[in-house]
């Protein structure tokens, strides 16, 4: 019988991650649960909903070796509500586990650990790639994916592995974030173009934000991310991703540098007062200065005006407010250059100085 | 006192599968999905009908009944097309029509009768226009009311025309199976059955209380149609709040691709709806009753409106298929949209200009 001892606090930090893995309801019942295993002097607890596995290396003393799977949801609520305290978990008869913290006892009826899928690991060639560096790509673009069912080949990401340069590509169809780097070790031999749903990408930046180093490596169909204590796969998405780099506009001849911060500022007041409808926003461009204004009807209506650090230019464009506020909101920088054309033709936004991001909106149709 | 048309096309999908291809003329047609991936049979054509063929039927069925059949996959686009024609005749007719489907459609023609016309000429020449306009035949069935219209263009397909003469409803319904009236599914049907109910004359002589006892709520409905005096009126193409499709089926199913056919046809269904309301909407929804009754509807909402047959299929199928677990399966399966454009003047979001497969949606 398994026998292992873990603080409240390893635990709990493991299971909740693990637990957004397991599947939900309505499926294969011992997906919805996570796997514990005590083997050669190491606890590994794993979940996967198929699509998404994750396996990770939890810090805890081995009594007896062995292993079980129970339901993902049940561990994860009762060792939230658990004191601050050693937390014993041990396996019993018939596929039972027993967890027993301070005074409390509590058993859990598990399925056996020889059901749970295989799961892969990183086998054959792979890259490797700095943790914090991955995430923060992931951070810049992840927002601009698409979470609408239809075009489901936009419901991830694309990594766009090419020896010059790694970038890694979102879009919903209205605008689009592109994060490069060339962190990739060693850079692939030939392109390589994947698509990783959003939920493992969720899972990859609350898994490996803070490794030095994480393993990279394709199977057929599926990815594997690695560190020293977690392991994540993912199936990828079918699909050909949309040739973006042709619509990434290189005429747009205002350049504008403005403030991050008064920008951001200025655009989430004034969105306030948008049409609830569309969050429709408008940006009116001249003498050195941004006027952002907002109209709603029967509610009111609102601008301000920013001014312009650096640039000229003139010219009238209205975006959904929502999408500026989640570019400008997600630019890793003092300062960033608007780069536009005209009222109906795709805004670029960039940090100043920094070739590594970029993002595209399209605009909406002014009112006349 | 109203006149009310039920027009209903004669075996449609498969009957514009003959007019369009000659070869296919006087032979059993099955229109639907291929018998090795468990497609149904869309609709069958009457030489295939003989053979005990019909629609929703697992086509690895219908070939066994009728190995002689041609199947033919369906061209949604093009029954589309003829529908439109046939529904412009009607429209030339009367502006109180109520479609229910491609084929099928109430016209209200008091105003007609009004002007001194006779419902059965109305009735001739609508069958003469549909047939000159398009070569389909149209069985229809006029009453007094919306549901011994329908009850009488069902009874001499095809190529049938029943008038019920106003005062004569309740003993053109008396003689029918009590299964034949609107609002009497087959489960009903078998209760009533085993109570010794078997003609709408029967379930008509049948006292208030048993009644209300029977059918609670809907008893007074109930007794007005078997009595051949429902007051429903016939719904124009005033804008709803939402368009829906749904289909009951008669066992129920667990194959995930058989129910995408179903979906596929719902979601015809309900696109071309929204296309003759001139309508788009944004909320897609589904609706599954599973084997116990229970009823789940599971909705998304798209960030453009829509009335594409793709996107509401494709949508539904994603929500749908999430609730498939091996060994679910549904009596019951329905697609809707909602959340219908109101204001086509706001500023408008433009697309990025990929130029690849981004177009649609």
């Amino acid at each position: 019988m398994m026998q292992l001892i873990f603080t409240k606090e390893d635990l709990f930090r493991c299971i909740q991650v693990l637990q957004s893995v397991a599947a939900g309801r309505n499926t294969l019942p011992i997906l919805s649960n996570v796997l514990i295993r005590a083997t050669n002097g190491q606890i590994e607890i794993a979940a996967t909903d198929l699509e998404v596995s994750i396996q990770t290396v939890v810090p805890g003393t081995i009594v007896d070796e062995g292993a079980i799977t129970v339901s993902a949801r049940k561990l994860s609520e009762i060792v939230r509500e658990l004191p601050d305290q050693e937390i014993r978990l041990s396996t019993t008869a018939n596929d039972r586990i027993e967890i027993t913290c301070g005074e409390g006892v509590y058993k859990i009826i598990g399925l056996p650990d020889d059901e749970f899928p295989a799961l892969p690991s990183i086998s054959g060639a792979f890259f490797t790639i700095d943790g914090e560096l991955l995430c923060s790509m992931i951070d810049k673009t992840e927002f601009s994916a698409s979470t609408e069912e239809t075009r489901y080949f936009l419901n991830g990401l694309y990594f766009d592995l090419t020896p010059e340069i790694t970038q890694i590509v979102a879009t919903d169809g209205r605008r689009l974030a592109v994060a490069s780097s060339d962190a990739l070790i060693p850079p692939p031999q030939e392109p390589i173009g994947i698509i990783v749903p959003l939920k493992a990408v969720r899972e990859i930046t609350k898994t490996f934000a803070e490794s030095a180093e994480v393993k990279v490596c394709l199977l057929e169909n599926q990815i594997v991310f690695a560190d020293d204590d977690s392991t994540l796969t993912s199936r990828l998405v079918e699909g050909e991703y949309p040739k973006y780099q042709q619509i990434i506009p290189s005429d747009n001849e205002v350049h504008l540098t403005l403030n991050v911060d008064k920008m951001l500022g200025g655009l989430r007041r004034v969105a306030l007062l948008s049409n609830p409808k569309t969050y429709s926003i408008r940006l009116d461009v001249q003498d050195g200065k941004v006027r952002i204004s907002a109209k709603a009807p029967e509610l009111g209506e609102a601008y301000e005006t920013v001014d312009v650090e650096s640039g000229d230019g003139e010219i009238q464009i209205a975006f959904d407010a929502r999408f500026l506020v989640e570019a400008v909101g997600h630019i890793q920088a003092e300062d960033f250059r608007l780069e536009l054309k005209d009222s109906l033709s795709a805004a670029v936004l960039k940090p100043a100085g920094d070739d590594g991001h970029l993002c595209l909106i399209m605009p909406m149709r002014l009112d006349s | 006192m109203r006149h009310i048309i039920h027009a209903d096309l004669d075996a449609f999908y498969a009957a514009v599968e003959q007019l369009d291809n000659p070869d296919l003329r006087g032979k059993p047609v099955m229109v639907g999905g291929s018998p090795q991936s468990r497609g149904v049979v869309a609709t069958a054509s009457y030489e295939a009908r003989v053979f005990g063929v019909h629609s929703a039927m697992p086509m690895a069925t219908a070939v066994r009944q009728c190995p002689q059949g041609i199947i033919v996959r369906p061209r949604f686009d093009r029954y589309r097309e003829m529908s439109r024609l046939v529904m412009d005749i009607f429209h030339q007719l009367t502006d109180l029509v109520e479609p229910l489907s491609l084929d099928e459609a109430y016209l209200d023609v008091t105003g007609k009768v009004a002007e001194g016309r006779l419902p059965l000429g109305v009735a001739i020449e609508l069958k003469r226009q549909v047939k000159d306009a398009t070569g389909l035949n149209v069985s229809v069935g006029v009453g007094t009311s919306k549901s011994v219209a329908k009850i009488a263009s069902d009874l001499e397909k095809p190529d049938g025309l029943v008038l019920v003469a106003p005062g004569e409803e309740r003993e053109f319904l008396s003689p029918l199976p009590v299964g034949k009236l609107w609002g009497v599914g087959p489960k009903t049907a078998e209760r009533l059955y085993a109570d010794g109910i078997h003609t709408i004359g029967d379930l008509a002589q049948q006292p208030d209380e048993w009644f209300a006892r029977r059918f609670g709520k809907r008893a007074p409905y109930v007794l007005a149609k078997a009595m051949g005096q429902d007051e429903e009126p016939v719904k124009t193409e005033r804008t709803p709040k939402s368009i829906s499709a749904e289909t009951t089926f008669p066992e129920d199913i667990s194959d995930p691709e058989e129910l995408g056919d179903v979906l596929n046809r719902l979601a015809l269904n309900v696109s071309s709806h929204l296309e003759r309301k001139e309508v788009k909407g944004r909320t897609v929804t589904v609706k599954l009753r599973l084997t116990d009754f229970t009823t789940l509807t599971r909705q998304t909402t798209l960030s453009t409106a829509t009335n594409s047959e793709k996107v509401i299929s494709e949508t539904g199928w994603k929500l749908m298929s999430a609730e498939l677990t091996p060994g679910r399966s549904l009596r019951l399966l329905g697609v809707g949209m909602s959340g219908f454009a109101e204001h086509s003047d706001l500023p408008q979001q433009l697309p990025l200009p990929f130029s690849d497969s981004m177009s649609q949606g």
